[in-house]
């Protein structure tokens, strides 16, 4: 059974139409990858199963999480999921200590507080923990508070850890640090990992299958193996033209994006298939219909004519 | 904040402060060489009378003779050996009159701190709280009211309702004249005194620090680091508090210094409205008696007391900010 199991999930923000039906599920310790544009939902869905969606958001669907659905949609998911964001150094209190920030939630007696904290500072690699947890956000660089920032998330001993691009604002060399200590803490504490990314580098190092976003909607889900080699929606081989051949730069989905043409403006959203006015299979069906999602072998694909 | 720290800010402070009262002290020889006549001649005349040649005595004695140059080193020496000169209308030196009644203006001024930085920090969070909704449009309203309220007016209701009518407080005054009280029947005698006068000043800034706060809550509830506390599943009272109020409160406690000029400027006139007996009081009757030493000595004791708020605030801003000191 599915660790997460996530059932028609929309997310409007007013009449902007940010997440359409998504379907989808996660196993137990297994990587997802999200990947897809900016502005194609990967954020709402992150924050939607977080339970983290602002005031604003107008939500339907359901979300099982080991079997229970969740029901409040801006609730806490003590015990089961836990969150990385993309800014570290915005997303630690600045003027809080290192360390009471780790183990703010956990309601530990005082006298316990250091020692845990510093022991979840030595799970993520940092030097010296003992140290760190009397230091404050400013006195570290940007791949040390990002490992802070997995701390906190692993503090909260969940099962489910969702990284919404975890490495985006760092270094090349310290992105590649972070990617190995997910991967890592997945292995040993037996983890699930939902990956939000942009860079499909990242994705092929990492994720056990993809889902790829566009405009809210879910286009294509295939195992990781199978999207690189023989990508079924025309968005997906738009992106993977778009990038660079193996061993050059890391590609970046944001820069790199060649596919001619915008994102759909979603307030609201146009009929038929989103990515209609870019695609150039796109005929009359694909404006009037939109596509839903078929099984391709091992994949799902929301086209017409994949 | 490390000891190091703390000297560190005082420093940079200090280093600030020199040129701005040597500059002040130029001002006040300056009006002091305008002022038609001198020290001697206001001798002379309160003295009742005397001729030249004891008015040139009296000027070589106070070294009146010497050319300017010499007369600003001499004033500045003074005035590093904290000699404001000497009042003839008192018969007194100047710093001992200042000396008296600075404890009043200053605890006049710290209470009024105390009570503004207060509600406006609880009138702030519970505005900024729920942005829009009925109690932040009724606290902004408020505010907007007392900001707008002459304090001398909000002075002389407050004595008018809660003195005279209700008979709650007392009318004006710094303790009970010849009462005998020691210890803590005077403290709380000073402090009944003490209310009306601290309201009536407090006021304004309390519409001043109210605004901030609530413009830093509803600024920092959006902080990404508030959806981490989140996120960790810290309640919504704590969330509230130690994550927002905390880092909202930081400009309000900057603003504590740069109103400091405006607060002292504020209690000059209240203590003429309760009649305290502050330094506002001693300048108010230096002007009526034109003891221009007396008001040229408050001038920079003025300077002095917001180069002291200054210091103060940031001793306590460097306190409540680990970043402020490796800025
Ligand atoms: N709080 C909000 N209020 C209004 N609209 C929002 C809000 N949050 C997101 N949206 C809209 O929802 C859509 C999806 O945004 P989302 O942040 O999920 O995208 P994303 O895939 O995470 O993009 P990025 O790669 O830039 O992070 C966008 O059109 C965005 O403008
Ligand atoms: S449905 Fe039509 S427009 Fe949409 S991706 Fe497929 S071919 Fe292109
Ligand atoms: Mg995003």
């Amino acid at each position: 059974m599915s660790l997460l199991q996530i059932d028609q999930l929309s997310v409007r923000f007013g009449a902007t139409m940010a997440l359409d039906s998504l379907s989808l599920a996660i196993a137990a310790g297994e990587t997802l990858a999200l990947v897809g544009e900016s502005g194609s939902g990967k954020s709402t869905a992150a924050l939607a199963i977080a339970g983290l969606l602002s005031h604003q958001a107008t939500v339907t669907g359901t979300i099982r999480f080991d079997g229970q659905a969740l029901t409040d949609w801006r609730g806490v998911r003590q015990g089961g999921i836990a969150m990385v964001f993309q800014d570290a150094m915005s997303a630690l209190n600045p003027v809080h200590r290192i360390g009471a920030q780790v183990v703010e939630a956990l309601r530990l007696p005082r006298a316990e507080q250091r020692v845990a904290a510093a022991r979840f500072l030595d799970q993520v690699g940092l030097p010296q923990p003992e140290r760190l947890v009397d230091a404050y956000p400013h006195e570290l660089s940007g791949g040390m508070r990002q490992r802070v920032g997995i701390a906190i998330a692993v503090a909260q001993n969940p099962r489910l850890l969702i990284a919404d691009e975890p490495t985006t604002a760092l270094d090349v060399t310290i992105q590649a640090q972070i990617l190995a200590l997910l991967r890592d803490l997945k292995a040993r504490l037996g983890l699930s990992l939902l990956l939000v990314t942009h860079d499909l580098g990242v994705v092929a190092e990492t994720a056990d299958r993809v889902a790829v976003l566009y405009a809210g909607c879910l286009m294509e889900l295939a195992p990781a193996a199978a999207l690189f080699t023989s990508p079924h929606h025309p968005y997906t081989q738009g992106l993977l033209e778009a990038r660079p051949p193996f061993g050059t730069q890391a590609p970046m989905l944001a820069e790199l994006v060649e596919i001619p043409g915008q994102l759909p403006r979603l307030d609201p959203p146009p009929a038929g298939c989103r990515f209609a006015a870019r695609c150039d299979r796109a005929d009359q069906r694909c404006r009037a219909e939109q596509p839903v999602l078929r099984p391709i072998a091992d994949t799902l694909v929301a086209c017409h004519h994949a | 904040m490390k000891p190091g720290q703390l000297g560190q800010v005082v420093r940079r402070r200090l280093a600030h402060a020199v040129p701005v009262l040597l500059v002040v002290a130029l001002a006040t020889f300056g009006l002091l060489k305008l002022a038609p006549g001198d020290a001697v001649d206001v001798l002379i005349a309160t003295g009742g009378g005397g001729d030249a040649a004891l008015a040139a005595d009296l000027r070589r004695a106070y070294g009146l003779d010497q050319p300017w140059p010499a007369q600003l080193a001499h004033y500045l020496w003074r005035l590093v050996q904290l000699d404001l000169g000497y009042s003839f209308v008192h018969n007194r030196p100047v710093s001992h009159l200042i000396w008296e009644r600075l404890p009043v203006s200053l605890l006049l001024m710290a209470s009024a701190t105390a009570f503004a930085v207060g509600f406006g920090i609880v009138l702030g969070v519970s505005a900024g709280q729920t942005p829009g909704g009925w109690r932040d449009r009724l606290i902004l309203s408020v505010g907007l009211v007392l900001y707008a309220m002459p304090s001398f007016w909000v002075g002389l209701m407050l004595i008018l309702i809660f003195a005279v009518k209700l008979a709650l407080f007392p009318v004006g005054g710094f303790e009970t004249a010849a009462s005998d009280l020691t210890g803590i029947a005077r403290v709380l005698d000073i402090a009944w005194h003490a209310v009306l006068p601290t309201v009536a000043l407090a006021l304004l800034f309390v519409s001043v620090y109210l605004r901030l706060m609530r413009a830093g809550v509803v600024e920092v509830a959006s902080a990404d680091f508030v959806r981490t506390a989140r996120a960790k599943g810290v309640g919504a009272t704590r969330i509230l508090w130690a994550h927002v109020a905390r880092n909202a409160l930081l400009p309000v406690v900057a603003m504590v210094g740069v109103q400091a000029a405006t607060l002292l400027g504020g209690a000059v006139v209240i203590e003429s409205v309760f009649s305290l007996p502050g330094l506002g009081r001693l300048a108010y009757d230096s002007v009526l008696a034109r003891d221009l030493v007396v008001l040229l000595g408050l001038l920079l004791t003025s300077a002095v007391i917001v180069i002291a708020i200054n210091t103060v605030v940031d001793l306590v801003v460097a306190a409540l900010d680990p970043r402020v000191v490796a800025r």
